[in-house]
């Protein structure tokens, strides 16, 4: 199944020469230059945003002109990605692809010298649908076996959730908060961390993205309890959403390519089409399939409702627990 | 099954394969060898092209880039000082001072084979004890790790050589360093004075680069700037000197009767480090210290640690290499990426249409085996091109110093870039080799300050996850046999420890 | 059993070690104590500093009764050059990255090398061919491998 693609190794990509990378021609009438575009990730890299920007690095270059290349910048927490794009000159050859921690809610956390205003999206990849988790020998199964045992004895279940604030912890307190049950907040290193305590018996529940837990799912060695998002996830078909079960609690997390709000609108608009046309390319799809990555692009003017929504209802959740004011 | 094996006979054994394999060996040798890079970041370098690469090809490439990587790092341990990869650095410590005294290429040999050895088998036990080995690792939760942790800071005076105090002071600071940033569990920040760069902390690379090589390299560029010789370096200076001048390669070969008696320390480098890479989280450069360390302890010659020791060059090396396949035991057993390796080599699955899993081996059957063998035959073309690239390199390392050191001053500074593409790591790696020097020269060992460093951000992890999921009570930390095991060994082997000490006085 | 020699502890270098290692971890605890850190789950940001602190306090004692009774290192040597060194490289080091965005990489870095060699080489136009020519080649092969094969983005200068 994996060879649908390969068919282009005949022409040669012998590493090397993969690495190098020759600027490949210039796509007609493009308002950018030969030079490379940069999508800078604040993350390390084998991650689902490096995976997911990789699919538009490697099929976008014919559409769009120039080459592009995925930069992983981690450092000070992703700050340092979010602020090499803003010190970049505002030509779209600088992007940043990030879901909304580092943006939208450390433009609300954290000592930095932009506003969310200084954004604008120039395309959405994919959402990420937030999936509560656990063993399926455990005794909860359900979100009202959940609901139930966290009621009888709160503040006893340890739910593991990742970084503090981010993507898969906000979610848990938006629905403490709509439904007063009280958890053990288990902070771990991330997402494979969660899945060994869970899988050891060492915590009671997780959450996490549904990509990453969708094989053993359907294999039976996780259960998936419930998705906080308004329709089911695609790779998850079976588990509900938590406004099926009568908890209104929506908190997807997208993925977005992001440049400075001075970059010139022409140039926003031929990014935002040719990454599209890219996605929509029969390449692009089989990559997105075969790495699960669920890409349905939204141009940037519906990114920027979403964003704009985002930055509302995160606000809204920072300012209830005081985190801010 | 073993229909299977035949065509993934033939697909490991395609002779495009066996050329991608040597290819990633050569490139990771080559960029282990330069202070900063790695060959993880040849791998997160080279994701892209598993798109376009048969898996087989693919992972054969990626395979040589991540065993040759591990080597290479030991090639400038060991010729300048300068630990290529955070793994390699336990490996300076012995592996520069026998270059010091004369014999580099024993050293060298010495690093190759037991890098090869523990690699090798430490391939053997993912192929054939992954599920078991990864159910061991999922009984590991916060209490276990938190034992474990607190047993490897015990090494500490293993790694002190008699200056206890100085070295206790040094993990502590690592510690500290450790510290900086934002505290992953509460989300506020500490210790960072004001400098919002300091938000993220700080990375593994610039610190370790910094503390042993950019330290190294200062101290023998001051050397090389001024005939006027102090007393350490007057004697490093002779050594280097009568190296240069009555270097006698003849003498300098690794003989049988050496080989064999590095064996015991290579075989506890190569259980401890793969029992400590299964581990999620642990990584190689915690497994190289914690050998180095136990190999001193049951060494005959534990005197001799330090001073150019090859049983400190075969631990280090053995323990550093022997998490490579282990490493991968959490991500075939439950897809669990327990390593930055590991976590690269998902997302080459993940991008080849592969699921990292316990579904992996029967959806996949033909390319999980063809990996197997892959891994194997691997370490053996790294054994043959190492032993044919290595000349070449110590001849680099035998470069006039005045013409050598502001090349890899260079290469650290920019390798350290490229390895998280951030000047901040550029900062922190030169002010670390500042404080290295300054803890150089009043006699602090350097070793724990790492060891504390490495240890502290798991350690406080599991100390508070132990402490939350128990409800504060500090009882919990004693709640399992493997914590209450770890406890019992660590106390009996402090007892005997001071025993021996005060035997020795 | 040697006695404790109180007469020349002020000549042991290991004493202001030892009292170093003390301050910082009195400062610290300080720090600690009245500084602005806020709580958070499982012990707290604080607890794990508060630990190295108080070790570095014991170990800092340790060192100076070792000191007090004979045990101590030597006064380093040669102290000063090996730190302005030190400061020397940390400030050409920076300049070199400063200047690779303003000169370009290929001027940067090999007029920090060529600088080098003249500065470690006795009558450098002398030896040319290892104080200029070596340089100049080593930028090009570290040019090749970082910014066309790992492809850093480095700032951009505006010369090569």
């Amino acid at each position: 199944m994996f060879h649908t693609i390969t068919s282009r190794k005949g022409a040669a990509a012998t590493a090397v020469a993969a690495m190098m990378a020759i600027a490949p021609t210039l796509g007609a009438a493009s308002p950018l230059g030969s030079d490379p575009i940069r999508l800078v990730i604040p993350f390390g890299p084998g991650g689902g945003s490096d995976i997911t920007a990789r699919v538009l690095s490697a099929t976008a270059p014919e559409f769009c002109g120039p080459r592009i290349d995925v930069v992983s910048m981690s450092g000070a927490a992703g700050l340092e990605a979010v602020n090499f794009v803003r010190n970049a000159e505002p030509n779209g050859h600088t992007l940043l692809v990030t879901d909304y921690g580092p943006i939208v809610t450390s433009g609300f956390v954290d000592d930095v010298d932009w506003s969310h205003e200084d954004w604008q999206p120039i395309m959405n990849f994919t959402e990420w649908l937030p999936t509560v988790y656990t063993r399926p020998d455990h005794e909860i199964q359900t979100i009202d076996d959940w609901v139930e045992y966290a009621t009888e004895n709160p503040d006893t279940l340890t739910f593991g959730h990742a970084s503090p604030l981010g993507l898969v912890h906000l979610p848990l307190i938006l629905f403490e908060s709509e439904t007063g049950l009280q958890n053990i907040h288990v902070p771990t290193s991330g997402g494979g961390e969660t899945r060994s305590l869970i899988m050891g018996g060492h915590m009671d529940l997780g959450m996490t993205l549904p990509a990453s837990i969708a094989a053993e799912v359907a294999s039976g060695e996780l259960t998936a309890l419930g998705v906080f998002s308004e329709e089911r996830s695609p790779v998850l078909p079976d588990t509900p959403t938590f406004r099926e079960s009568g908890y209104d609690v929506v908190l997807p997390a997208w993925l977005m390519i992001f440049g400075t709000s001075d970059v010139p609108s022409d140039v926003v608009e031929h990014l935002q089409d040719c990454f599209i046309e890219a996605l929509a390319s029969p390449t692009a799809v089989a990559m997105s399939d075969r790495v699960n990555a669920g890409i349905e692009p939204l141009n940037a003017e519906d990114s920027n409702t979403l964003y704009m929504a985002t930055v509302e209802s995160i606000g809204n959740i920072l300012r209830d627990i005081g985190e801010i004011e | 099954m073993l229909e299977s094996f035949i065509p993934a006979l033939a697909l490991a054994f395609s002779p495009e394969v066996i050329l991608y394999v040597a290819i990633g060996v050569f490139m990771g040798i080559t960029l282990g060898a330069i202070p900063g890079l790695s060959g993880d970041m040849a791998i997160a370098i080279l994701l892209p092209v598993v798109f376009f690469l048969e898996p087989a090809a693919a992972l054969g490439l990626l395979t040589g880039i991540y065993k040759g990587g591990m080597f290479g790092g030991s090639i400038s341990a060991i010729s300048f000082g300068v630990p290529g990869t955070p793994g390699s650095a336990a490996t300076a410590i012995d592996g520069y001072q026998a270059k010091l005294k004369g014999y580099p290429n024993k050293a060298l040999m010495t690093a190759l084979y037991s890098s090869v050895i523990g690699d090798s088998t430490s391939d053997l036990v993912l192929i054939f004890l992954a599920l078991p080995l990864a159910i061991v690792a999922l009984t590991f939760g916060p209490v276990e790790f938190f034992a474990l942790y607190a047993f490897s800071l015990l090494l500490i005076s293993a790694l002190t050589k008699g200056k206890v105090a100085k070295g206790v002071a040094m993990a502590a600071l690592g510690v500290l360093l450790a510290m900086i940033g934002r505290d992953p569990m509460g989300g506020t920040l500490r210790l960072t004075f004001g400098i919002p760069e300091l938000a993220g902390g700080l990375a593994l690379i610039p610190v370790l680069v910094g503390i042993f090589a950019v330290s190294e390299l200062i101290i023998q560029l001051s050397k090389a700037w001024m005939e006027r010789a102090s007393r350490i370096m007057e004697d490093t200076r002779q050594k280097a000197e009568s190296l240069l001048g009555d270097y006698d390669a003849s003498k300098d070969k690794l003989t049988m009767r050496e080989f064999t008696a590095t064996l015991k320390a290579t075989g506890i480098g190569t259980t401890m480090g793969t029992l400590i890479g299964a581990l999620p989280g642990a990584g190689s450069s915690l497994a190289a210290f914690i050998s180095y360390g136990l190999a001193q302890r049951f060494s005959r010659k534990g005197d001799e640690f330090g001073k150019g020791s090859l049983e400190g060059v075969a631990a280090a090396e053995a323990g550093n290499s022997a998490t490579s396949g282990s490493t991968l035991i959490p991500l075939f057993a439950f897809g669990i990426p327990g390593s930055a390796t590991a976590a690269l080599f998902g997302a080459a699955f993940i991008l080849m249409g592969m699921t990292p899993g316990p579904r992996l081996i029967y959806d996949h059957t033909e390319v999980i085996y063809a990996l197997f063998l892959i891994l194997i035959y691997a370490n053996f073309i790294n054994l043959g091109l190492s032993q044919f690239l290595l000349p070449f390199y110590s001849k680099i390392a035998m470069i006039k110093s005045r013409i050598l050191l502001p090349i890899v001053c260079v290469l650290a500074i920019l390798g350290t870039f490229a390895a998280g593409n951030s000047v901040i790591d550029v900062w922190v790696l030169l002010f670390a080799g500042l404080l290295g020097v300054v803890l150089r020269m009043y006699n602090f060992p350097l070793a724990p300050l790492i060891l504390g460093f490495i240890v502290a951000p798991g350690a406080e992890r599991a100390l508070r996850q132990a402490l939350l999921i128990g409800r504060g009570e500090w009882t919990h930390l004693l709640s399992s046999p493997i914590a209450i095991g770890l406890y019992t060994v660590a106390a009996i082997m402090i007892l005997t420890f001071t025993f021996v000490l005060r035997d020795k006085k | 059993m040697p006695k404790p020699q109180f007469d020349k502890l002020l000549t042991r270098q290991d004493f202001y070690t030892g009292l170093v290692t003390i301050g910082v971890g009195v400062i610290g605890l300080l720090d600690i104590a009245y500084g602005n850190w806020r709580p958070g789950p499982g012990l707290g940001p604080h607890a794990f500093p508060q630990l190295a602190y108080i070790t570095l306090l014991c170990a800092g004692a340790v060192i100076i009764i070792e000191a007090l009774f004979g045990k101590s290192d030597a006064k380093p040597d040669s102290l000063r050059a090996v730190l302005s060194t030190g400061i020397a490289l940390v400030a050409i080091g920076m300049g070199m990255f400063w200047a690779i965005g303003k000169l370009g990489f290929m001027v940067s870095v090999s007029i920090t090398l060529i600088g080098a060699s003249f500065l470690l080489t006795r009558n450098p136009l002398h030896h040319w061919p290892t104080t200029i020519v070596v340089p100049v080649v080593a930028t090009g092969v570290i040019w090749l491998l970082f910014v066309q094969l790992i492809n850093v983005p480095l700032p951009r200068g505006m010369l090569f």
